[in-house]
């Protein structure tokens, strides 16, 4: 049978399967730099230049090439370009045009202050992105000010979305709610909708595990904040067992991989151990970083405590806030414990 | 004669065959085509150029397929890449 159609989700399905089937790094993502121009207070990545100092050197356009190259015969097709601010990397467009050559699908993250008329330009003769995700810090110049220290942060990025929708690139927003932007949430549901965009909204926030310094544990909110708001069918939606691995919640386990701006390897943003040091050879690395995670369990205080079904782990976070995949953490230990909590007193077993 | 754009690059994953666009490709083109075996070397037969007639001799010449079931299924094929703006 001769065919040609556009892809759709079963599509994808079928490549995520075989990915995971191969351990092939289907989906990948490039931290390009950890400096951004804005300087958010719940940010677990953005350093200062003698921090980035202390710990490696940018990796350079000509390398980041010949990681992307790598991975394509590898099996990539999913290319995202995140930081700090992928846009203010010295050398974006050089590195974002080579990639354009090569044939993945390429997402930006990014805060969209530097999506302006001369950016689109650029994309127009490198290449239009597949999908530009931006993240939204609030719905004024004041709250962005208040939460970036941006004096214009608003304005740039209602720029951006306007700029990108007219070019029909497909653009989602996210908002990190904390307490210094909450009041704002339901205006930025109504930028957003007035705007075209699809918006979600999260309030999950890391403490830095890699040497940022962040405001997490007095900005963020935590599930169980919301008592009111989590009814038995939420809570029992965001129950997760503990299975033998800790990685059985993760689509991105085996099949994905983070590469950090000084070039080591890990699985995710927020889980910078294990990592290896990317030595050229990236099928190797890839193989090895997929042994150490294999090795790795679920905290041994987990598999006895009663609370363990409404925890919010994933090794990840476990990695960023108490500094190793398989040492357990005090906040979240406390949330899931709130949350049973709530969850027998829904149920009538609590008074 | 039927032409595909320039500025597609043909990739194989997983078993899967796909036309992604590069470059400036994609400012007309979002997110990529995928290809069957057949339609594979159907498209790289339009990367030079090609019409109805010569696209049935590939499939007649490879498949077990009479001449007017291939005319066929060629006409919908090029309807679908038109439809998805590959062709010139």
């Amino acid at each position: 049978m001769i065919g040609c159609e556009h892809f759709g989700d079963n599509y994808f399905n079928q490549l995520r399967l075989w990915a995971s089937e191969h351990e092939a790094p289907l989906t990948v993502t490039f931290e390009l730099t950890p400096f951004c121009n804005f300087n958010c207070v719940m940010c677990y990545v953005r350093l200062t230049k003698e921090q980035a100092k202390a710990q490696g050197e940018m990796l350079t356009a000509k390398e980041w090439t010949e990681i992307a190259r790598q991975a394509k015969e590898m099996g990539t097709l999913n290319l995202a370009l995140t930081g700090g601010e992928p846009l203010s990397h010295p050398d974006f467009w050089e590195i974002y045009g080579e990639l354009n050559k090569m044939g993945f699908l390429i997402s930006l993250l990014s805060n969209g202050s530097l999506i302006d008329e001369a950016a689109m330009e650029k994309f127009r003769r490198y290449g239009m992105p597949y999908l530009v995700k931006l993240t939204l810090y609030g719905a004024s110049n004041e709250t962005y000010k208040r939460v970036c220290g941006s004096d214009d942060g608003f304005t740039r990025i209602s720029k951006a979305v306007d700029l990108l929708k007219e070019a029909n690139v497909p653009v989602k927003m996210t908002a990190t709610i904390v307490r210094e932007n909450a009041d704002d949430l339901q205006e930025i549901y109504r930028f957003a909708k007035e705007k075209g965009v699809p918006m979600q909204h999260s309030i999950s926030v890391v403490k830095s595990s890699r040497g940022a310094v962040n405001t997490a544990e007095s900005s963020r909110f935590a599930f169980s904040d919301f008592p009111d708001e989590l009814s038995i069918e939420d809570l029992e939606k965001n129950k997760y067992p503990l299975l033998e691995s800790p990685f059985a919640w993760c689509a991105s386990y085996k099949t994905s991989f983070w590469m950090t701006w000084h070039g080591y390897m890990q699985m995710c943003s927020f889980m910078n151990t294990p990592s290896v040091r990317y030595s050229g050879n990236l099928v190797s690395d890839f193989r090895s970083l997929n042994s150490l995670l294999g090795k790795l369990s679920s905290p041994a205080e987990c598999e006895s405590c009663e609370d363990k079904e409404f925890c919010q782990r994933c090794p990840g976070i476990l990695c960023a806030e108490s500094g190793h995949p398989e040492r357990i953490s005090n906040s979240l230990c406390d949330t899931a414990k709130r949350l049973n909590e709530l969850y027998k007193f829904r149920k009538g077993e609590l008074i | 004669m039927q032409k595909i754009k320039d500025g597609f690059m043909i990739r194989k994953i997983g078993g899967q065959i796909m036309a992604v666009p590069t470059g400036a490709r994609t400012s007309d083109i979002h997110g990529m085509i995928a290809l069957s075996e057949s339609g594979e070397l159907l498209w790289k037969a339009l990367e030079n150029g090609s019409d109805a007639q010569a696209l049935a001799d590939i499939l007649t010449d490879n498949y077990e397929v009479d001449r007017q079931t291939a005319l066929a299924d060629i006409e919908k094929f090029l309807d679908g890449l038109k439809e998805q703006g590959a062709l010139e």
